[in-house]
C-alpha cells in the first residue's frame, strides 16, 4: 500500500486550555494511538491553512491523547488560538530524536527552561517523574517574563509536592508582593544550585537568547560540552530531513535533532538564531 | 559490462524502438540551449551529445511543483543524453531523497522507473567547469547505457543490468565495438578534457572545501561576492543538486503540494517572531557555497556542485562561483 510521509492523520481537538495571555495547550485525540519519545516533535496542521512543528508537552506514556502547548506567534499559531475545540486537525510524525533518557540514569538531571520552552520540558519532566527513582536528583529551573506568563500553573502546585523534585522559578520582573520566588533572569537560578559536576547532565529549552546565555553559564559552571542538551529551533517544512529548511551547518535540526548536545553544535560559529 | 557499436541508422532504429515502448525524453534545441522533449517513434530526431540541457535532470524525479499526499502515477521512462555533470547531480538528490530515516516515495518511484542513457560531451560552453570539480566531460558511472559519438555511429556502453537488457532486446542492432572505435572514444575524451581544462585555466583553486571552511569569516562575502545579487533565486532554480522545497496546503483539504524553494530568499530560514539565522545576502550566499562545498561533503563524501555552470548562466548579477572561489583563495 502506498504511504506518503507528507500526509497528515486526523486528530480531534478535544479541549483548549488557557495557560497565559498568549499560550494555550491543545489536547488532541489522534484517530489511532500515537506514540512518541519525549523530545520528538510533530507537524500540526489546520487542513487547508498551514502546518508547523510543535513538541508534545504531554507524557509519552499517554498514547490516546497528546497535548501541544502553543504560543501565539504568527499566522498559523494565531488561527490555532482562535479554535474552541471540536475541530479536526492534522498531525504527522513523530519526528527527530528525543531525549536520551537512559543516559540520564543515575545522574543529577538539571532542566533549564524559559517561556513556552517549558512545553517539551513538561513532557520530559513527566517522563522523569514516572521513573524518578532512577535519577540521583531532578532539578527544574524555570524562568518566565512575569508571574502571569508562567505556564502549567496548576501543575506546578502538584509538582512542588513531589519530594524528589527540586523546583526553582524566576520571573524577569514583577511588582513587589506578587512573587515570592526569584526575580531575575533564569540563568541566575543556576547560582543557587550546587551540582556534582562529575555526575550531571543539563537540558535546556527556551527562546534563542536564553539558549545562548544558558549554555554559556552552564559551561562556566563546569558542565562538559557533551553533558549539555539543547532543543534547537529552526524554520521547518518537511520534518524528515528532505526540504533543507532547518539545516545548520551539516546538521538537519529535524532529523539529527531537535535535541543536540552542545558538543554536536560547537563547530557551528553561531548556532542560536 | 560491454561496449557495442551502432551505425547511425541502427542507432535511430534503436531509439525508435525505445520510443514505442517507453516515454523517451531526448534533447532538442537550436544553437545554445537544449531542452528535454518527448520523442516518439514517428518523431524521434534529437541531439544525442553536445553538452547538458538547460533544465537539470533532477526535474524528472523532483519536479518544480507536485502533489505529495496521494499515490503518484508512474510511467516507465527513458532519459536520453544525460551529461556527466547532471548524472553526478543525482548522487546528491539520491542521498537526500532515498536515504535517511524515511525515503521520499515520490522521488523513489520515479527514479526506480527511469532508465538513464547518458552521453559524452563533444562540445561545451564557457560556463562549464566539471573538470574543476573533479569531474570529467564524459560519464564514468551511474548510467544504464552511455553513448559516445564515433565515425558513422555511436559506441554504447552498458552500465547496469537494465542497460544490458535493452541491448539484448535489440541485439540485431548492436555490433561488437572495434579496437579502433574504442581508441576514437579515448581520443575524443582526452580532447574534451583538455578543452575543459583550457576553458578554466584562469582558475587556480583546487580544494573548494578548504577554501569555504577557511574563509567563513571573510568580509568578502558581503562586500564583494554577494554584492551584485539581486535576490531573484534564479541560480537556485537552475541548480541540479538543490533539493530544498516548501510544503503548502492545497486547496483540497488534506492534500499537500511541494514546490522548489530557494535558500537565497530572505524568508527561507526565518522563524516565528522574525529571528533569522541568515539575514544578509552575504550570509545566505556563504551558506549556499558551504552547503555545496563543505556540508554535503561532510555528510556524503562528495561535492554537491558538479560544475554544470547553470548558476553562472542564470545569474543576473554576473556572480560566477569559479571567480568567487578564486577571490577567496587569493585573499590573505
Ligand atoms: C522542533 C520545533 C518544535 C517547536 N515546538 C513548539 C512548541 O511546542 N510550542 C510552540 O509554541 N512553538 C514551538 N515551535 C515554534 C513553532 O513552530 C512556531 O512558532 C510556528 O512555526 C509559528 O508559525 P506561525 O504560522 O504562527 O508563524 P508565522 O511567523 O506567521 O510564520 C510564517 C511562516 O514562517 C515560517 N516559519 C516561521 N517560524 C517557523 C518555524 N519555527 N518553523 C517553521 N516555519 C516557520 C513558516 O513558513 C510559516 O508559514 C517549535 C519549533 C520547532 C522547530
Ligand atoms: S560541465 Fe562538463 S559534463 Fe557538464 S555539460 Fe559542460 S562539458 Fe559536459
Ligand atoms: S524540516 Fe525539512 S529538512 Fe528539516
Amino acid at each position: 500500500m502506498f504511504w506518503s510521509p507528507y500526509k497528515s492523520i486526523p486528530a480531534k481537538l478535544e479541549k483548549v486550555i488557557d495557560e497565559t495571555s498568549n499560550i494555550k495547550t491543545f489536547v488532541l485525540r489522534p484517530e489511532s494511538k500515537f506514540r512518541f519519545a519525549t523530545g520528538q516533535f510533530i507537524e500540526l496542521s489546520i487542513p487547508g491553512v498551514g502546518e508547523a512543528p510543535f513538541t508534545p508537552s504531554s507524557s509519552p506514556y499517554e498514547t490516546d491523547t497528546i497535548d501541544v502547548t502553543i504560543m501565539k506567534a504568527g499566522n498559523l499559531t494565531g488561527q490555532l488560538h482562535a479554535l474552541k475545540g471540536g475541530e479536526t486537525l492534522g498531525i504527522r510524525g513523530p519526528y527527530g530524536t528525543g531525549y536520551p533518557i537512559e543516559k540520564f540514569y543515575g545522574k543529577e538531571v538539571l532542566i533549564l527552561g524559559g517561556g513556552v520552552g517549558m512545553a517539551p520540558l513538561r513532557s520530559l519532566l513527566l517522563t522523569l517523574i514516572a521513573q524518578k527513582e532512577k535519577f540521583k536528583r531532578i532539578i527544574l529551573c524555570y524562568g518566565s517574563k512575569s508571574p502571569e506568563d508562567v505556564v502549567y500553573k496548576h501543575q506546578f502546585t502538584e509538582w512542588q509536592k513531589i519530594k524528589e523534585l527540586e523546583i526553582m522559578r524566576s520571573v524577569d520582573k514583577c511588582p513587589i508582593g506578587q512573587w515570592d520566588e526569584t526575580v531575575g533572569l533564569v540563568t541566575c537560578l543556576l547560582d543557587q544550585v550546587k551540582v556534582d559536576l562529575k555526575n550531571t547532565v543539563s537540558i535546556v529549552c527556551g527562546p534563542p537568547i536564553m539558549m545562548k546565555f544558558g549554555s554559556r553559564k552552564l559551561l562556566d559552571i563546569g558542565y562538559t560540552h557533551s553533558n549539555i542538551y539543547l532543543s534547537m529551533e529552526g524554520n521547518m517544512s518537511c520534518g524528515i530531513g528532505k526540504c533543507g529548511h532547518c539545516q545548520i551547518g551539516h546538521n538537519f535540526i529535524c532529523k539529527d535533532g531537535p535535541v543536540f548536545t552542545y558538543e554536536q553544535l560547537k563547530h557551528i560559529p553561531d548556532p542560536f538564531i | 559490462m560491454a561496449t557495442f557499436f551502432l551505425s547511425t541508422n541502427d542507432y535511430n532504429s534503436f531509439i525508435r524502438n525505445l520510443s514505442a515502448q517507453y516515454r523517451v525524453f531526448g534533447l532538442k534545441g537550436e544553437e545554445k540551449n537544449f531542452y528535454w522533449s518527448r520523442l516518439t517513434a514517428e518523431k524521434s530526431e534529437h541531439t544525442p551529445n553536445r553538452y547538458r540541457a538547460l533544465t537539470p535532470v533532477k526535474s524528472f524525479f523532483f519536479p518544480v511543483k507536485e502533489e505529495v499526499t496521494a499515490e503518484p502515477p508512474v510511467e516507465k521512462t527513458i532519459l536520453l543524453g544525460v551529461k556527466a555533470c547532471d548524472l553526478a547531480h543525482l548522487q546528491t538528490t539520491d542521498a537526500i531523497f532515498l536515504q535517511g530515516a524515511l525515503a521520499d516515495p515520490y522521488y523513489a518511484l520515479k527514479r526506480q522507473n527511469t532508465i538513464i542513457i547518458s552521453s559524452d560531451c563533444d562540445s561545451y560552453i564557457p560556463a562549464c567547469f566539471c573538470t574543476l570539480m573533479g569531474g570529467l566531460p564524459y560519464p564514468t558511472k551511474g548510467f544504464d547505457l552511455n553513448l559516445t559519438p564515433v565515425r558513422e555511429g555511436f559506441l554504447i556502453e552498458t552500465g547496469t543490468q537494465a542497460g544490458e537488457d535493452l541491448a539484448k532486446a535489440n541485439t540485431s542492432l548492436f555490433a561488437q565495438a572495434s579496437r579502433q572505435q574504442l581508441a576514437e572514444r579515448d581520443n575524443l575524451r582526452n580532447k574534451m578534457t583538455e578543452l575543459l581544462k583550457a576553458n578554466n585555466k584562469d582558475f587556480t583553486w583546487t580544494n573548494p572545501k578548504d577554501i569555504v571552511t577557511a574563509k567563513y569569516a571573510s568580509q568578502k562575502w558581503e562586500s564583494d561576492i554577494a554584492k551584485t545579487c539581486v535576490e531573484c533565486d534564479a541560480c537556485r532554480f537552475a541548480c541540479g543538486t538543490c533539493y530544498c522545497f516548501l510544503l503548502a496546503e492545497s486547496k483540497k483539504s488534506w492534500e499537500r503540494i511541494r514546490s522548489w524553494d530557494s535558500c537565497q530568499s530572505e524568508g527561507y530560514g526565518r522563524v516565528a517572531g522574525g529571528a533569522n539565522p541568515r539575514k544578509t545576502k552575504g550570509e545566505r550566499l556563504r551558506n549556499l557555497y558551504s552547503c555545496k562545498l563543505q556540508y554535503r561533503p561532510e555528510n556524503f563524501g562528495f561535492y554537491a556542485c558538479t560544475g554544470c555552470g547553470r548558476c553562472i548562466e542564470a545569474c543576473q548579477g554576473k556572480i560566477d562561483i569559479r571567480k568567487s572561489l578564486q577571490k577567496l583563495s587569493e585573499e590573505r
